[in-house]
């Protein structure tokens, strides 16, 4: 297990490096019990991701049943970090999507509007 | 359905929601919008409950031809955090444009170091349900409320 890996509750992300991306597959749900480690989470990609060179991170959200607004917003203020870098040193913030899970395309498509030319939506 | 606060038992009663709106409604949108809005509206009640007792309900009726869920929680609630949810229902009832409000909601709330404040908005942006609060003493009631027209299965 690295340090990006995490589970807790119903809760789990599976980090994998590939060249110059990252992957992160989520699974479960995400809301209030896992707010805080969801964040630190965050964090710690963000720091790995500018020290390792990545250009990409892709967040596989297929088997992610549910998000809580709380957790929605620990990805808000991941991508307003990535925003306020200087842009040599942006990354490209990638969600992939699950159609089966119904609430993902409208919060996608609110976190995809607000992230703008950082954040793309499979599919769309 | 009444019980103490525990995130666990949250999931368990948006399962259930789904699964029973499921029978109903499908398992389209509908199904899932409720289930967001049951999750958030129970996150928020637990949250903010002043004595440990959040009750929710469900309830779904024919009425014109037209399906109606309802889903209900209450909670006592301190004085200033039911001001602070009317004052977000009123400034969502006086957008001009609900996804910029969204939008510039989001933005404010990166920045957050507890909560989201996002829970309300994002019922009101993210789903058909509307949703009103209404107040008894220190009690905290919200209704979200979706009509599905023809009430057919999606």
């Amino acid at each position: 297990m690295n340090e990006l890996d995490f589970k807790a509750d119903e809760f789990e992300v599976a980090a994998n490096r590939d060249g110059e991306e990252l992957l992160l597959r989520t699974s479960g749900t995400a809301d209030a019990r896992v707010e805080p480690e969801l964040a630190a989470l965050l964090d710690r990609v963000h720091v790995r991701v500018l020290g390792d060179g990545i250009r990409r991170v892709i967040v596989d959200l297929r088997e992610l049943e549910f998000m809580n607004s709380s957790c929605f917003k620990g990805f808000v203020t991941w991508i307003v970090r990535v925003r306020r870098l200087p842009e040599p040193e942006q990354y490209h913030i990638r969600f992939r999507p699950s159609a089966q899970h119904h609430w993902q395309k409208r919060s996608l498509h609110a976190i995809s509007y607000f992230g703008g030319e950082l954040v793309t939506i499979e599919g769309t | 359905m009444t019980f103490e606060p525990s995130g666990h038992l949250i999931s368990v009663v948006r399962r259930f929601v789904r699964a029973m709106c499921e029978q109903i409604l499908g398992s389209g949108e509908f199904s899932s919008q409720v289930a967001l809005v049951t999750h958030e509206l129970l996150e928020n009640a637990v949250r903010y409950c002043r004595d440990e007792q959040t009750s929710i309900a469900l309830a779904v009726r024919e009425q014109g031809g037209a399906l109606e869920v309802e889903v209900k929680t209450e909670n006592q609630a301190r004085d200033e955090d039911i001001a602070r949810a009317r004052g977000l229902l009123d400034r969502i009832a006086e957008a001009d444009d609900l996804f910029e409000l969204y939008q510039s909601m989001i933005l404010e709330a990166a920045d957050r170091v507890r909560g989201s404040g996002l829970g309300l908005i994002r019922i009101c942006a993210e789903t058909e349900l509307t949703l009103e609060m209404t107040t008894r003493a220190e009690t905290i009631v919200m209704l979200a409320r979706l009509r599905v027209p023809g009430g057919q299965k999606q």
